[in-house]
Protein backbone atom coordinates (compact mmCIF):
# COMPACT_ATOMS: atom_id res chain seq x y z
CA UNK A 1 0.00 0.00 0.00
CA UNK A 2 1.00 3.23 -0.97
CA UNK A 3 2.54 6.09 1.93
CA UNK A 4 -0.39 7.96 3.48
CA UNK A 5 0.48 10.85 5.14
CA UNK A 6 -1.96 13.40 7.18
CA UNK A 7 -0.85 17.21 7.76
CA UNK A 8 -3.49 18.47 10.35
CA UNK A 9 -3.11 20.89 13.48
CA UNK A 10 -4.37 20.06 16.89
CA UNK A 11 -7.53 20.94 18.00
CA UNK A 12 -8.96 21.38 14.46
CA UNK A 13 -12.23 19.32 14.72
CA UNK A 14 -11.69 19.52 10.54
CA UNK A 15 -8.55 17.60 11.19
CA UNK A 16 -10.26 15.09 13.28
CA UNK A 17 -12.49 14.19 10.89
CA UNK A 18 -9.58 12.51 8.41
CA UNK A 19 -8.30 10.56 11.82
CA UNK A 20 -11.44 9.61 12.75
CA UNK A 21 -12.18 8.20 8.88
CA UNK A 22 -8.59 6.44 9.05
CA UNK A 23 -8.84 5.08 12.30
CA UNK A 24 -12.41 3.87 11.41
CA UNK A 25 -10.66 1.59 8.24
CA UNK A 26 -7.89 1.02 10.17
CA UNK A 27 -5.60 2.61 7.41
CA UNK A 28 -2.23 2.98 9.27
CA UNK A 29 -0.99 6.94 8.44
CA UNK A 30 2.11 9.41 9.13
CA UNK A 31 0.76 12.04 10.65
CA UNK A 32 2.29 15.80 10.77
CA UNK A 33 1.65 18.26 12.62
CA UNK A 34 1.07 21.96 11.55
CA UNK A 35 2.13 25.31 12.90
CA UNK A 36 -0.90 27.09 11.39
CA UNK A 37 1.10 30.33 12.33
CA UNK A 38 3.91 29.17 10.26
CA UNK A 39 2.72 26.61 7.96
CA UNK A 40 5.00 24.41 6.10
CA UNK A 41 6.21 24.78 2.82
CA UNK A 42 5.28 21.70 1.81
CA UNK A 43 1.66 22.59 2.90
CA UNK A 44 1.69 26.01 1.08
CA UNK A 45 2.60 23.31 -1.74
CA UNK A 46 0.30 20.66 -1.46
CA UNK A 47 -2.60 23.57 -0.64
CA UNK A 48 -1.79 26.59 -2.58
CA UNK A 49 -5.17 27.74 -2.81
CA UNK A 50 -6.80 27.42 0.47
CA UNK A 51 -3.16 27.17 2.31
CA UNK A 52 -5.12 24.82 4.57
CA UNK A 53 -5.23 21.95 6.80
CA UNK A 54 -6.48 18.99 7.09
CA UNK A 55 -4.50 17.80 3.32
CA UNK A 56 -4.16 13.77 3.11
CA UNK A 57 -0.85 13.18 1.04
CA UNK A 58 -1.49 9.22 -0.66
CA UNK A 59 1.20 8.10 -2.65
CA UNK A 60 2.60 11.34 -3.04
CA UNK A 61 -0.72 13.12 -4.54
CA UNK A 62 -2.41 15.73 -2.24
CA UNK A 63 -5.87 15.91 -1.53
CA UNK A 64 -7.47 19.19 0.44
CA UNK A 65 -10.78 19.89 1.78
CA UNK A 66 -12.25 17.35 5.12
CA UNK A 67 -15.07 15.91 3.35
CA UNK A 68 -13.67 15.29 0.08
CA UNK A 69 -10.87 13.62 1.68
CA UNK A 70 -13.68 11.55 3.52
CA UNK A 71 -14.97 11.23 0.14
CA UNK A 72 -11.67 9.62 -1.30
CA UNK A 73 -11.06 7.49 1.55
CA UNK A 74 -14.18 5.71 1.07
CA UNK A 75 -13.64 5.17 -2.13
CA UNK A 76 -10.30 4.11 -1.98
CA UNK A 77 -10.92 1.91 1.20
CA UNK A 78 -14.02 0.49 0.83
CA UNK A 79 -13.78 -1.55 4.69
CA UNK A 80 -15.83 -0.54 7.20
CA UNK A 81 -18.10 1.83 4.62
CA UNK A 82 -18.96 5.59 5.67
CA UNK A 83 -21.69 5.82 2.97
CA UNK A 84 -24.92 3.36 2.73
CA UNK A 85 -25.11 1.18 -0.29
CA UNK A 86 -28.29 2.42 -1.89
CA UNK A 87 -28.45 5.78 -4.07
CA UNK A 88 -31.04 7.55 -1.90
CA UNK A 89 -29.78 7.08 0.96
CA UNK A 90 -26.41 8.07 0.13
CA UNK A 91 -27.64 11.36 -1.23
CA UNK A 92 -29.26 11.59 2.36
CA UNK A 93 -25.92 10.98 3.78
CA UNK A 94 -24.13 14.21 1.33
CA UNK A 95 -27.48 15.92 2.16
CA UNK A 96 -26.90 16.12 6.22
CA UNK A 97 -22.57 16.42 5.56
CA UNK A 98 -23.47 19.35 3.37
CA UNK A 99 -25.14 21.19 5.89
CA UNK A 100 -22.94 20.92 8.69
CA UNK A 101 -20.32 21.94 6.18
CA UNK A 102 -22.76 25.02 5.30
CA UNK A 103 -23.65 25.94 9.43
CA UNK A 104 -20.03 25.74 10.23
CA UNK A 105 -20.05 29.58 9.91
CA UNK A 106 -22.77 30.39 12.31
CA UNK A 107 -21.30 28.36 15.61
CA UNK A 108 -17.70 30.19 14.32
CA UNK A 109 -19.88 33.28 14.65
CA UNK A 110 -21.38 31.64 18.27
CA UNK A 111 -17.31 31.41 18.90
CA UNK A 112 -15.77 34.57 17.62
CA UNK A 113 -18.14 37.35 18.44
CA UNK A 114 -20.38 39.51 20.87
CA UNK A 115 -22.89 41.74 21.30
CA UNK A 116 -25.44 41.76 18.57
CA UNK A 117 -23.64 39.71 16.05
CA UNK A 118 -23.53 36.63 18.90
CA UNK A 119 -26.91 37.23 19.37
CA UNK A 120 -27.98 36.67 16.19
CA UNK A 121 -25.66 33.38 15.63
CA UNK A 122 -27.29 32.00 19.06
CA UNK A 123 -30.31 32.06 17.13
CA UNK A 124 -29.09 30.64 14.31
CA UNK A 125 -27.95 27.83 15.81
CA UNK A 126 -30.14 26.89 17.77
CA UNK A 127 -32.17 26.78 14.76
CA UNK A 128 -29.36 24.55 13.12
CA UNK A 129 -29.74 22.19 16.30
CA UNK A 130 -33.75 21.90 16.07
CA UNK A 131 -33.49 20.99 12.53
CA UNK A 132 -30.78 18.09 13.30
CA UNK A 133 -32.85 17.56 16.30
CA UNK A 134 -36.29 16.84 14.31
CA UNK A 135 -35.10 15.91 10.74
CA UNK A 136 -31.91 14.83 10.92
CA UNK A 137 -31.26 11.51 13.19
CA UNK A 138 -35.09 10.57 12.86
CA UNK A 139 -35.13 7.19 15.17
CA UNK A 140 -31.50 6.11 14.00
CA UNK A 141 -28.54 6.10 16.49
CA UNK A 142 -26.48 7.36 13.88
CA UNK A 143 -26.78 9.48 10.70
CA UNK A 144 -25.20 6.67 8.93
CA UNK A 145 -27.72 3.91 11.31
CA UNK A 146 -26.33 1.33 13.33
CA UNK A 147 -22.70 2.52 12.54
CA UNK A 148 -20.58 5.86 12.40
CA UNK A 149 -21.50 7.18 8.90
CA UNK A 150 -19.73 10.27 6.63
CA UNK A 151 -22.47 12.55 8.53
CA UNK A 152 -21.93 11.59 11.57
CA UNK A 153 -18.11 12.23 11.22
CA UNK A 154 -18.82 15.56 9.53
CA UNK A 155 -21.19 16.71 12.82
CA UNK A 156 -18.86 15.08 15.81
CA UNK A 157 -16.93 18.25 16.64
CA UNK A 158 -20.77 18.40 18.37
CA UNK A 159 -20.24 16.17 20.35
CA UNK A 160 -16.84 17.32 22.33
CA UNK A 161 -16.05 20.97 20.63
CA UNK A 162 -19.09 22.53 21.40
CA UNK A 163 -18.84 22.11 25.16
CA UNK A 164 -15.50 23.95 25.06
CA UNK A 165 -17.16 26.86 22.80
CA UNK A 166 -19.54 27.09 25.42
CA UNK A 167 -17.50 26.78 28.26
CA UNK A 168 -14.89 29.60 26.86
CA UNK A 169 -18.00 32.03 25.85
CA UNK A 170 -19.49 31.01 28.32
CA UNK A 171 -22.55 30.52 27.21
CA UNK A 172 -24.41 27.20 27.34
CA UNK A 173 -26.16 26.63 24.01
CA UNK A 174 -26.93 23.27 23.85
CA UNK A 175 -29.23 21.79 26.51
CA UNK A 176 -29.63 17.56 26.59
CA UNK A 177 -33.05 18.02 27.64
CA UNK A 178 -34.04 20.38 24.63
CA UNK A 179 -32.43 18.70 22.30
CA UNK A 180 -32.81 14.58 23.75
CA UNK A 181 -31.67 12.93 20.26
CA UNK A 182 -28.79 15.00 19.93
CA UNK A 183 -27.62 14.22 23.14
CA UNK A 184 -28.21 10.76 22.86
CA UNK A 185 -26.21 10.53 19.47
CA UNK A 186 -23.30 12.86 21.17
CA UNK A 187 -23.17 10.08 24.43
CA UNK A 188 -22.99 7.32 21.74
CA UNK A 189 -20.39 9.17 18.91
CA UNK A 190 -18.16 9.43 21.83
CA UNK A 191 -18.32 5.78 23.21
CA UNK A 192 -17.17 4.76 19.65
CA UNK A 193 -13.49 3.33 19.98
CA UNK A 194 -12.00 4.73 17.12
CA UNK A 195 -13.60 8.08 18.12
CA UNK A 196 -12.75 7.79 21.80
CA UNK A 197 -9.29 6.91 21.54
CA UNK A 198 -9.12 10.19 19.18
CA UNK A 199 -10.12 13.15 21.06
CA UNK A 200 -8.13 16.52 21.96
CA UNK A 201 -7.17 16.45 25.02
CA UNK A 202 -9.90 18.67 26.41
CA UNK A 203 -7.65 21.23 28.95
CA UNK A 204 -5.16 22.08 25.89
CA UNK A 205 -8.13 22.91 23.72
CA UNK A 206 -9.57 25.28 26.62
CA UNK A 207 -6.60 27.09 27.01
CA UNK A 208 -5.69 27.20 22.62
CA UNK A 209 -9.78 28.30 22.47
CA UNK A 210 -9.81 31.17 24.81
CA UNK A 211 -6.60 32.82 23.24
CA UNK A 212 -8.34 32.21 19.65
CA UNK A 213 -11.71 33.88 21.33
CA UNK A 214 -9.59 36.78 22.84
CA UNK A 215 -7.59 37.37 19.37
CA UNK A 216 -10.70 37.42 17.25
CA UNK A 217 -12.72 39.65 19.81
CA UNK A 218 -10.15 42.05 20.14
CA UNK A 219 -9.64 42.49 16.36
CA UNK A 220 -13.53 43.32 15.88
CA UNK A 221 -13.30 45.59 18.42
CA UNK A 222 -10.15 47.50 16.53
CA UNK B 1 -38.94 4.35 -16.75
CA UNK B 2 -41.82 6.65 -17.05
CA UNK B 3 -41.41 10.09 -17.32
CA UNK B 4 -43.24 10.81 -14.07
CA UNK B 5 -41.17 8.59 -12.28
CA UNK B 6 -38.75 11.60 -12.28
CA UNK B 7 -39.29 15.47 -11.71
CA UNK B 8 -37.22 18.38 -11.56
CA UNK B 9 -38.42 21.18 -9.90
CA UNK B 10 -36.56 24.57 -10.74
CA UNK B 11 -35.74 27.39 -12.92
CA UNK B 12 -34.61 27.93 -16.50
CA UNK B 13 -32.07 30.81 -15.31
CA UNK B 14 -30.53 29.05 -12.38
CA UNK B 15 -27.16 27.86 -13.12
CA UNK B 16 -28.05 25.43 -10.37
CA UNK B 17 -31.09 23.87 -12.01
CA UNK B 18 -29.09 24.11 -15.12
CA UNK B 19 -26.69 20.81 -13.96
CA UNK B 20 -29.13 18.87 -12.85
CA UNK B 21 -30.93 19.28 -16.05
CA UNK B 22 -27.59 18.35 -17.97
CA UNK B 23 -26.89 15.55 -16.20
CA UNK B 24 -30.51 14.05 -17.21
CA UNK B 25 -29.54 14.84 -20.58
CA UNK B 26 -26.21 12.86 -20.47
CA UNK B 27 -28.33 10.08 -19.48
CA UNK B 28 -31.43 10.59 -21.45
CA UNK B 29 -33.45 10.59 -18.43
CA UNK B 30 -36.73 11.27 -19.51
CA UNK B 31 -38.17 13.95 -16.62
CA UNK B 32 -40.77 16.16 -16.31
CA UNK B 33 -39.79 19.81 -15.37
CA UNK B 34 -41.70 21.72 -12.72
CA UNK B 35 -41.09 25.68 -13.10
CA UNK B 36 -40.89 27.48 -10.23
CA UNK B 37 -42.41 31.19 -10.56
CA UNK B 38 -39.84 33.74 -10.40
CA UNK B 39 -40.62 35.38 -6.55
CA UNK B 40 -42.89 32.73 -4.69
CA UNK B 41 -42.20 29.04 -3.87
CA UNK B 42 -44.49 26.17 -4.71
CA UNK B 43 -46.32 23.71 -1.98
CA UNK B 44 -43.98 21.21 -3.81
CA UNK B 45 -40.82 22.84 -3.33
CA UNK B 46 -41.46 24.15 0.20
CA UNK B 47 -42.57 20.48 1.18
CA UNK B 48 -39.69 18.41 -0.88
CA UNK B 49 -37.09 21.12 0.68
CA UNK B 50 -38.07 22.13 3.38
CA UNK B 51 -34.41 23.02 5.43
CA UNK B 52 -33.15 25.05 2.28
CA UNK B 53 -36.49 25.82 0.25
CA UNK B 54 -34.15 26.22 -2.56
CA UNK B 55 -34.22 25.03 -6.30
CA UNK B 56 -33.27 22.62 -7.97
CA UNK B 57 -34.77 19.44 -6.21
CA UNK B 58 -34.93 16.27 -7.84
CA UNK B 59 -37.83 14.09 -7.23
CA UNK B 60 -37.72 10.21 -8.07
CA UNK B 61 -40.08 7.83 -7.37
CA UNK B 62 -41.65 10.33 -4.72
CA UNK B 63 -38.24 11.50 -2.88
CA UNK B 64 -36.98 14.78 -2.90
CA UNK B 65 -33.26 15.22 -3.21
CA UNK B 66 -31.70 18.22 -3.05
CA UNK B 67 -28.33 20.39 -3.42
CA UNK B 68 -27.58 20.37 -6.82
CA UNK B 69 -24.43 18.56 -6.97
CA UNK B 70 -25.32 15.62 -5.26
CA UNK B 71 -28.72 15.86 -7.53
CA UNK B 72 -25.74 14.97 -10.18
CA UNK B 73 -23.88 12.70 -8.02
CA UNK B 74 -27.49 10.79 -7.09
CA UNK B 75 -28.45 10.56 -11.40
CA UNK B 76 -24.79 9.19 -11.95
CA UNK B 77 -25.22 6.79 -9.16
CA UNK B 78 -28.80 5.09 -10.12
CA UNK B 79 -28.24 5.65 -14.38
CA UNK B 80 -25.42 3.67 -14.45
CA UNK B 81 -26.30 2.71 -18.41
CA UNK B 82 -25.43 6.00 -19.47
CA UNK B 83 -22.13 7.64 -19.65
CA UNK B 84 -20.66 8.30 -16.43
CA UNK B 85 -20.26 11.70 -15.02
CA UNK B 86 -17.94 11.58 -12.21
CA UNK B 87 -14.32 10.09 -12.89
CA UNK B 88 -14.27 6.78 -12.16
CA UNK B 89 -10.34 7.51 -10.60
CA UNK B 90 -10.38 8.01 -6.95
CA UNK B 91 -7.90 10.86 -6.79
CA UNK B 92 -8.84 12.40 -10.42
CA UNK B 93 -12.76 12.26 -8.96
CA UNK B 94 -11.49 14.45 -5.69
CA UNK B 95 -9.95 17.26 -7.70
CA UNK B 96 -13.29 17.19 -9.38
CA UNK B 97 -14.98 17.49 -6.19
CA UNK B 98 -12.90 20.23 -5.20
CA UNK B 99 -12.83 22.14 -7.85
CA UNK B 100 -16.51 22.11 -7.88
CA UNK B 101 -16.83 22.75 -4.39
CA UNK B 102 -13.95 26.03 -5.51
CA UNK B 103 -16.79 27.61 -7.90
CA UNK B 104 -19.86 26.92 -5.24
CA UNK B 105 -17.87 28.25 -2.12
CA UNK B 106 -15.35 30.91 -3.44
CA UNK B 107 -16.38 32.24 -7.00
CA UNK B 108 -19.97 31.67 -7.29
CA UNK B 109 -20.22 34.31 -4.73
CA UNK B 110 -17.84 36.87 -7.09
CA UNK B 111 -20.61 36.10 -9.89
CA UNK B 112 -23.49 36.64 -8.02
CA UNK B 113 -21.80 39.99 -6.03
CA UNK B 114 -21.54 41.94 -10.02
CA UNK B 115 -24.88 40.35 -11.40
CA UNK B 116 -27.04 41.94 -8.46
CA UNK B 117 -25.39 45.36 -9.67
CA UNK B 118 -25.40 46.66 -5.96
CA UNK B 119 -21.43 46.74 -5.80
CA UNK B 120 -19.21 50.08 -7.27
CA UNK B 121 -15.73 52.10 -7.11
CA UNK B 122 -12.91 49.95 -5.59
CA UNK B 123 -15.12 47.43 -4.15
CA UNK B 124 -16.78 45.95 -7.69
CA UNK B 125 -12.96 46.33 -9.02
CA UNK B 126 -11.86 43.60 -6.21
CA UNK B 127 -14.71 41.23 -6.81
CA UNK B 128 -14.13 41.47 -10.68
CA UNK B 129 -10.30 40.82 -10.21
CA UNK B 130 -10.82 38.06 -7.71
CA UNK B 131 -13.64 35.96 -10.39
CA UNK B 132 -11.09 36.48 -13.12
CA UNK B 133 -8.34 35.45 -10.90
CA UNK B 134 -10.69 32.55 -9.91
CA UNK B 135 -11.01 31.44 -13.81
CA UNK B 136 -7.41 31.24 -14.05
CA UNK B 137 -6.68 28.86 -11.75
CA UNK B 138 -9.84 27.05 -13.51
CA UNK B 139 -7.69 27.56 -16.53
CA UNK B 140 -5.14 25.79 -15.05
CA UNK B 141 -7.02 23.03 -13.26
CA UNK B 142 -8.42 22.37 -16.92
CA UNK B 143 -4.93 21.85 -18.40
CA UNK B 144 -4.10 19.20 -15.46
CA UNK B 145 -7.95 17.45 -15.56
CA UNK B 146 -8.20 17.16 -19.42
CA UNK B 147 -5.07 15.59 -20.28
CA UNK B 148 -4.86 17.07 -23.54
CA UNK B 149 -8.54 16.29 -24.41
CA UNK B 150 -11.53 18.81 -25.14
CA UNK B 151 -13.18 18.61 -21.66
CA UNK B 152 -12.11 18.79 -17.48
CA UNK B 153 -13.63 15.00 -17.99
CA UNK B 154 -11.19 13.85 -20.78
CA UNK B 155 -13.14 12.93 -23.71
CA UNK B 156 -16.71 13.71 -22.99
CA UNK B 157 -18.51 16.00 -20.56
CA UNK B 158 -18.14 15.04 -16.70
CA UNK B 159 -18.56 16.19 -12.97
CA UNK B 160 -16.39 19.90 -13.31
CA UNK B 161 -17.15 20.12 -16.92
CA UNK B 162 -21.24 20.29 -15.69
CA UNK B 163 -20.08 22.64 -12.63
CA UNK B 164 -18.61 25.42 -14.12
CA UNK B 165 -20.29 24.86 -17.56
CA UNK B 166 -24.05 25.87 -15.98
CA UNK B 167 -21.95 29.19 -15.57
CA UNK B 168 -21.45 29.76 -19.09
CA UNK B 169 -24.32 32.20 -19.74
CA UNK B 170 -24.30 33.91 -16.71
CA UNK B 171 -20.51 34.52 -17.19
CA UNK B 172 -21.43 36.20 -20.69
CA UNK B 173 -24.03 38.38 -18.79
CA UNK B 174 -21.71 39.72 -16.43
CA UNK B 175 -19.23 40.51 -18.91
CA UNK B 176 -21.36 42.59 -20.56
CA UNK B 177 -22.51 44.05 -17.59
CA UNK B 178 -18.47 44.85 -16.93
CA UNK B 179 -17.50 45.67 -20.65
CA UNK B 180 -14.72 43.17 -20.23
CA UNK B 181 -14.14 39.38 -20.77
CA UNK B 182 -13.64 37.26 -17.92
CA UNK B 183 -12.99 34.21 -20.37
CA UNK B 184 -10.07 35.11 -23.31
CA UNK B 185 -7.58 34.33 -24.98
CA UNK B 186 -4.87 36.41 -23.47
CA UNK B 187 -5.66 34.98 -19.57
CA UNK B 188 -7.71 31.48 -20.22
CA UNK B 189 -7.02 29.79 -23.86
CA UNK B 190 -7.79 26.44 -23.17
CA UNK B 191 -11.23 27.56 -21.39
CA UNK B 192 -12.61 29.70 -24.54
CA UNK B 193 -12.06 26.67 -26.34
CA UNK B 194 -13.89 24.52 -23.91
CA UNK B 195 -17.00 27.14 -23.29
CA UNK B 196 -17.50 26.84 -27.14
CA UNK B 197 -17.32 22.49 -26.64
CA UNK B 198 -19.75 22.76 -23.80
CA UNK B 199 -22.20 24.48 -25.10
CA UNK B 200 -22.38 22.87 -28.42
CA UNK B 201 -22.82 19.28 -26.58
CA UNK B 202 -26.03 18.03 -26.94
CA UNK B 203 -26.44 17.31 -23.48
CA UNK B 204 -26.30 20.87 -23.25
CA UNK B 205 -27.40 22.84 -26.24
CA UNK B 206 -31.36 22.62 -25.35
CA UNK B 207 -31.08 23.74 -21.56
CA UNK B 208 -28.58 26.11 -22.05
CA UNK B 209 -30.63 29.78 -21.73
CA UNK B 210 -30.33 32.55 -24.45
CA UNK B 211 -28.54 35.27 -23.08
CA UNK B 212 -31.25 37.93 -23.80
CA UNK B 213 -33.27 35.89 -22.01
CA UNK B 214 -30.46 36.18 -18.96
CA UNK B 215 -30.26 39.51 -18.67
CA UNK B 216 -34.04 40.47 -18.60
CA UNK B 217 -33.68 37.57 -15.52
CA UNK B 218 -30.28 39.76 -14.24
CA UNK B 219 -32.83 43.13 -14.25
CA UNK B 220 -35.20 41.30 -11.81
CA UNK B 221 -32.42 40.42 -9.60
CA UNK B 222 -31.33 43.70 -9.29
CA UNK B 223 -34.31 45.51 -9.07
CA UNK B 224 -35.37 42.78 -6.22
CA UNK B 225 -32.35 43.55 -4.01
Amino acid sequence: MEEVKLFGATPSPFSYRVIWALKLKGIPYEYVEEDLSNKSALLLQYNPVHKKIPVLVHGGKPIAESIIILEYIEQTWPQNPLLPKEAYERAQARFWTKFAEDKSLTFYAFFRSDGEEHEKAIKDALEVLRILEEQGLGEKKFFGGDTVGLADIAWGWMAYWLGVMEEVVGKKLFEAHAFPRLHEWMENFKKVPAIKENLPERNGMLAHFKRQREILIASSIS
Amino acid sequence: MATSDVKLIGAWASPFVIRALIALKVKSISYEFLQETFGSKSKLLLQSNPIHKKIPVLIHADKPICESLIIVQYIDEVWTSGPTILPSDPYDRAIARFWAAYIDDKWFPCLIGIVRGQLEGEAKETVIQQMSAGLVLLEEAFEKCSEGKGYFGGEKIGYLDIALGSFLGWINVTENMIGMKVIDEAKTPCLVGWAERFCADSAVKEVMPEIEKLEEVAKLLQANV
